[in-house]
């Protein structure tokens, strides 16, 4: 039974990096700070990445990524 | 993918990113009842070159879905004409039931979307609280927005219709003026018994406002105001935008006791307006929770209002403001070194917790020594001496 502490998700509402670490460090805390990351997306592009890698590809043109997700089966979406 | 994608809150699309429309289609038929990103409560919209095909907006457009924001760019394709045209898809997608939607455009392109955005608003019930937009609207739209009961914010960018105002923005709390053109709202809100001039906690005025005593007349009707904000400055050949005198700063600071900001334009160098430092004493001694301060102050003879404050103490010991920094406008360096000490002491007793001032160009601390010594650094010293 783990303690009443791992459930307390403000604990993670924290910067992006210590999110990740609160992840990893704990599988009570992977959950609440998973969520917490993903909260604020700022491009789509960063969804479309957790496709497989041959989802997408990356054609930089200035701060432009272009990304396609023609190769990707479709339970992986 | 959709175990992240159900996480996503808020989203910005078509700020950094191009994604084909080949790869929004892929998701769209992959994701369940259409819908990516089904816990989503803000999004933001870029109406940008080559950005995501608007059909695909179903795809962002989650039943929790409370505020969007959409922003055209200075090379959105064919403007203005297909502009309209790619915001009126985008807009018949959106769930009338949004609580608050904000559209910012490029100058040139605000009144291609006049039509589109009014008519857009005329459909909405009463769920919205806040609407930002510096489209001018149809009438019809600025009749509707005026009743919605639950309306927090609002950018004034219009003239008031020539209509009857009753009933008028019965919860407004934050208002914002684009223009000086707008501003005889304020006289009307005014002169409203219930609803604004209760509920107001915010008013910000835009670049060419005149700070005088008619302005000063309608804002001290709002009794709960928290924060004040004028956007002007001044310059040749109008001269000085601040024509308050003592007396009104002390009628605007007795009236407004819960201000913890105010700007009162950004201050010049002219240094013609007929404020003095007493109008700092009411303010200090009226608004206890202030923390920003930005003001005109006539200092041609601030040594000697300093010397005459501190010789009589009016008042000096109920001034009792939280105020840190100070921000006002021409300071004379070439005072005596005695005179800038009774200056430093005056402001330290006017404003007890007073740690800087800004003055045009330069800013400088004051600090205490001892019992009451205060002493004055020229942080931005390369500027000074230029000028």
């Amino acid at each position: 039974m783990p303690h009443a502490i791992f459930e307390i998700d403000e604990l993670v509402e924290t910067s992006p990096s210590t999110a990740v670490s609160f992840a990893v460090t704990c599988r009570s805390f992977e959950e609440p700070a998973l969520r917490s990351l993903w909260k604020l997306e700022v491009s789509l592009t960063t969804l479309v990445r957790v496709l497989s890698n041959r989802a997408w590809v990356k054609s930089v043109y200035g701060f432009k990524t272009l990304v396609n997700a023609r190769n990707c089966p479709p339970d992986r979406i | 993918m959709q175990r992240y994608a159900s996480w996503a809150r808020e989203l910005c699309l078509g700020y950094r990113e191009e994604v084909t429309d080949d790869t929004l289609r892929r998701l769209s038929s992959n994701s369940p009842g259409g819908v990516l990103c089904p816990n989503l409560e803000r999004l933001h919209w870029s109406i940008a070159k080559n950005t995501a095909a608007p059909p695909f907006l179903r795809l962002f457009l989650s039943p929790h879905l409370k505020e969007i924001t959409l922003c055209t760019s200075s090379y959105t394709i064919d403007v203005p004409s297909s502009l309209p045209a790619a915001a009126a898809q985008i807009i018949s997608l959106l769930p009338t039931s949004l609580e608050a939607m904000s559209v910012e455009c490029f100058p040139g392109q605000d009144e291609t979307l006049t039509d589109v955005i009014s008519s857009f608003i005329c459909q909405c019930g009463s769920s919205p609280r806040s609407f930002n937009t510096r489209i001018p609207l149809s009438e019809a739209a600025i009749q509707h927005v005026m009743q919605l009961p639950n309306l927090r914010s609002w950018t004034f960018t219009h003239e008031p219709p020539q209509i009857p105002l009753t009933p008028i923005f019965p919860s407004l709390e934050v208002l914002d003026f684009y223009i000086p053109k707008a501003l005889p709202w304020l006289h009307i809100l005014a002169s409203h018994q219930k609803g604004t001039i209760e509920n107001l906690e915010y008013i910000s005025f835009p670049i060419g406002t005149i700070v005088d005593p008619t302005l000063l007349s309608s804002i001290i009707t709002f009794r709960n105001l928290v924060a004040l904000r004028v956007g002007s400055y001044c310059s040749n050949p109008e001269g000085c935008t601040f024509r308050l005198t003592d007396n009104d700063m002390e009628n605007l600071a007795a009236a407004l006791p819960r201000l913890g900001t105010l700007e009162l334009g950004k201050p010049c160098g002219f240094n013609s307006c007929s404020n003095t430092v007493a109008s700092l004493l009411s303010i200090s001694i009226h608004c206890l929770d202030l923390t920003v301060l930005e003001t005109h102050l006539n200092t041609r003879t601030i040594a000697s209002d300093m010397q005459r404050l501190l010789d009589r103490g009016a008042g000096c010991d109920k001034a009792k403001c939280e105020l840190s920094d100070l921000t006002t406008g021409y300071f004379p360096t070439e005072l005596p070194e005695g005179d800038i000490e009774t200056v430093m002491m005056g402001f330290k007793a006017i404003f007890p917790h007073l740690e800087s001032v800004g003055c045009r160009g330069f800013r400088f601390k004051v600090t205490i020594h001892g019992a009451i010594l205060l002493t004055w650094h020229i942080l931005c010293a390369e500027y000074f001496y230029k000028a």
